[in-house]
């Protein structure tokens, strides 16, 4: 009797750990759910999932960006559009067009605006009109980029994100994690910057 | 269904036990099996139970729903989501005296003992006084509530209410300790106009303090601790000697004893400002104060050779580097002035050395200087740029104080004369409003100079212009930033390396500077 009991507890622990796995492979997301309307179970499962938004493939809806770049010819700024996946959030947004900024113009009328190694570190929005952006900043870059190539590089980056980021109206630069004073000298960055229209030529100025 | 199980197992085998209690009533099995080996299998049978047990009790505990913040003695409750990985931002802000408030975007602008913090829905970064906080998990919100992850309140929460804190995820409790390392970086500047000193305080974050005075002492005792620029100072300041940092406060050995010192602070970015002036005599009663020098017959123009050491500036082909183009033409500069123009001037540097750019314009502040002038050599990325430039600064359009004082400095009827007791009167000598007084003079000095600089370049397509340059801010005297010319174009690279070309160049911005003198004769407007 002992035995038989001893087989029939260690076959209730064995369909027991069976329902324990079953009930926690429903919620991991390698598991094809039979019906659309599963996914949204699966998700509500997977409690330290934290980025929901990723575990269905978004469709890949564009947008159209307005970027600026100077102009081989004078330095001044034109826009320059392009398409890009719909982002999720401002985070996202800004990233991806800082992104874009450093990758240069494809006009080939047009050229860089910051430096190749130019990137960004950090962004945030913080929802009353300010957009916080902190790149990576070459030092030997800083000591010898001339007024018209910072101004050229702050004016691009400020304009591009105003241009497109709805809801915000100035910007400001922190450099390697830190306030900066300026990127290379001259342009004052202790002060949040709102757009720097008179880097842009002067018929190509719209309203954001 | 674990514990229903459990119930029968456990059920089951206190049957079974009873049953071998009374070996009579099974005597083949007594034959067949051991009553040795049947306690045997009874023990695994029992230990099979307990480790079932263990395996239940081993799984996850339910997820707290509510984690215990402990704050100076006091307990508060504080929603928890994800086992506890997440916590509700308001319920901890709210525990620790702090307020938060929903606002565009999805996101949340908490006010913890003066610091900002901005949180959005599901971003892994955050805003902490206009610095961005990385998260490695992002925020989250369920029902209308943020949470973050423990991070976002370790990096910014806590540090804002100067608190030290840990997360016992086991306990659900968050405590906390007082002291945390919530140092205030402190950078000083000083600026004199007229018969009142202003030191300014400016702070990482808010700078709060108590001011006391001891005859020729000044102490400012800070409430937080605080980063000092520097731990000893001295001024050529006519009521300012020497700044001397220790622990958490500043003393200001004063040159007078008993001045009047009106402090107050300001936000955005965060000032202590300590107004120190001579009190208000009637009469002559008052000694004359130990006159700072008697004021200069001639009237100086301060001249400011762009870069300098390590900072090179732009260079230029056959390496022709700005530091050094900017320094000769300032000395030309110099040299032409005092031929002419029967001025004083004064270099922010006469050699290879790099100066701070506030430094720059406290230089010209200092000599109480009608003009400033920075000259500058431009580079660019555009292949066609050329021409000389002559900036003037532009202010923010966020800066409405600046605006403010611009409107009312540069108004077409003139400015009025500052009066020493009304607020905003004093504001606009503020280190970062400093120039806004002086924007008109300084448009039509950048004007002159650029009309003489474009018959020179024969280009007249490069007018004046206004940009945000850190240099001209802290100037109380009109000031422009020169562009030469340009130093990324192989032509006038060549041109600059030139000495006649310099001296031309020098020529142009003297003959303009000494015009705007002759036309604007001492004491219009300039600082006294």
């Amino acid at each position: 009797v002992t035995k038989r009991a001893a087989a029939i507890f260690l076959l209730l622990l064995a369909g027991s750990v069976a329902a324990i796995v079953l009930y926690a492979r429903r919620g991991t997301p390698g598991r094809r759910p039979r019906r659309s309307g599963a996914v949204v179970r699966s998700r509500e499962s997977a409690p330290l999932k934290v980025y929901p938004a990723s575990s269905s493939p978004p469709p890949a809806e564009k947008t159209r960006v307005t970027l600026f770049f100077p102009s081989q010819e004078d330095g001044l700024l034109r826009p320059e559009a392009r398409d890009v996946d719909k982002p999720p959030d401002a985070v996202t947004f800004t990233r991806e067009l800082m992104a874009q900024l450093a990758a240069g113009p494809k006009d080939e009328y047009l050229a860089a605006a910051v430096p190749k190694d130019f990137s960004l570190r950090n962004a945030f929005v913080t929802g009353d009109g300010l957009v916080l952006v902190d790149f990576n900043v070459d030092p030997a870059w800083s000591r010898s980029a001339g007024s018209d190539e910072e101004l050229t590089a702050v004016a691009a980056i400020v304009d591009t994100l105003l241009q497109n980021l709805a809801q915000t109206d100035r910007v400001k630069i922190l450099v390697n994690g830190n306030e900066a004073e300026t990127l290379a000298g001259h342009v004052n960055l202790l002060q949040p910057l709102p757009a720097l229209r008179e880097a842009v030529a002067p018929q190509n100025l719209e309203e954001p | 269904l674990l514990f229903a199980t459990t119930i029968f197992i456990l059920f089951y085998e206190a049957d079974e036990t009873s049953a071998c209690d009374v070996p009579i009533e099974h005597p083949r099995r007594n034959r067949f099996a051991p009553s040795k080996i049947e306690f045997d299998s009874s023990t695994g049978l029992e230990w099979t139970v307990r480790l079932f047990l263990a395996l239940i009790l081993a799984l996850p505990a339910p997820n707290p729903t509510t984690v215990t913040l402990l704050v100076g003695g006091k307990t508060f409750n504080v929603s928890a989501a994800e086992a506890g990985a997440l916590l509700s931002i308001p319920d901890v802000v709210t525990g620790l005296g702090g307020n938060s408030r929903p606002q565009a975007g999805a996101s949340l602008a908490i006010e913890v003992a003066g610091h900002r913090i901005v949180a959005a829905d599901g971003v892994a970064t955050a805003a902490f006084d206009n610095r961005v906080v990385n998260l490695s998990h992002p925020t989250r919100s369920f029902s209308g509530t943020l949470y973050a992850p423990w991070e976002f309140f370790e990096k910014t929460i806590f540090p804002a209410a100067g608190l030290s804190a840990e997360y016992e995820r086991s306990s659900a409790k968050i405590r906390t300790h007082a002291g945390g390392s919530a140092a205030v970086a402190l950078e000083v500047s000083l600026v004199h106009l007229d018969q009142m000193t202003q030191v300014v305080f400016r702070g990482s974050g808010p700078v709060a303090s108590d001011t006391s005075s001891d005859r020729d002492q000044l102490t400012v005792a800070f409430k937080s601790p605080v980063v000092a620029p520097f731990l000893d100072k001295s001024f050529d300041d006519p009521l300012v000697s020497r700044i001397h940092f220790s622990e958490n406060s500043a003393v200001l050995s004063l040159r007078a004893p008993d001045l009047a010192v009106n402090a107050y602070t300001l936000k955005a970015p965060d000032r202590l400002v300590l107004e120190i002036v001579r009190p208000a005599s009637p009469g002559a009663a008052a000694p004359a104060p130990a006159a700072p020098s008697a004021p200069p017959a001639l009237r100086t123009v301060v001249i400011d050779p762009g870069h300098g050491g390590e900072e090179t500036g732009a260079v230029g082909p056959a390496n022709i580097v700005e530091k050094d183009v900017t320094l000769d033409i300032a000395r030309r500069l110099a040299g032409v002035l005092s031929r002419d123009a029967a001025v004083r001037t004064v270099l922010t540097r006469n050699t290879d050395t790099l100066t701070a750019l506030d430094e720059r314009a406290a230089v010209a502040n200092h000599e109480k200087a009608a003009l400033f002038i920075s000259i500058h050599a431009n580079s660019s990325r555009a292949a066609g740029a050329h021409g000389s430039e002559t900036y003037y600064l532009s202010l923010a359009a966020s800066d409405k104080l600046s605006e403010a004082v611009a409107r009312e400095e540069n108004a077409p009827a003139g400015p009025a004369p500052p009066s020493p007791d009304s607020g905003p009167a004093l504001d606009f000598i503020l280190w970062d409003m400093a120039q806004s007084a002086h924007l008109k003079e300084s448009a039509v000095l950048a004007e002159a100079i650029q009309n003489e600089l474009n018959a020179l370049l024969n280009t007249g397509n490069r007018g004046i212009k206004q940009a945000p340059f850190r240099v001209l801010v802290g100037a109380t005297m009109p000031a422009v930033l020169v562009e030469t010319a340009f130093i990324s174009n192989p032509e006038e690279a060549r041109q600059l390396t030139n000495p006649e070309f310099r001296q031309s160049v020098a020529e142009a911005i003297g003959r303009a500077v000494a015009a705007y003198l002759r036309q604007h004769p001492p004491g219009a407007s300039e600082n006294p």
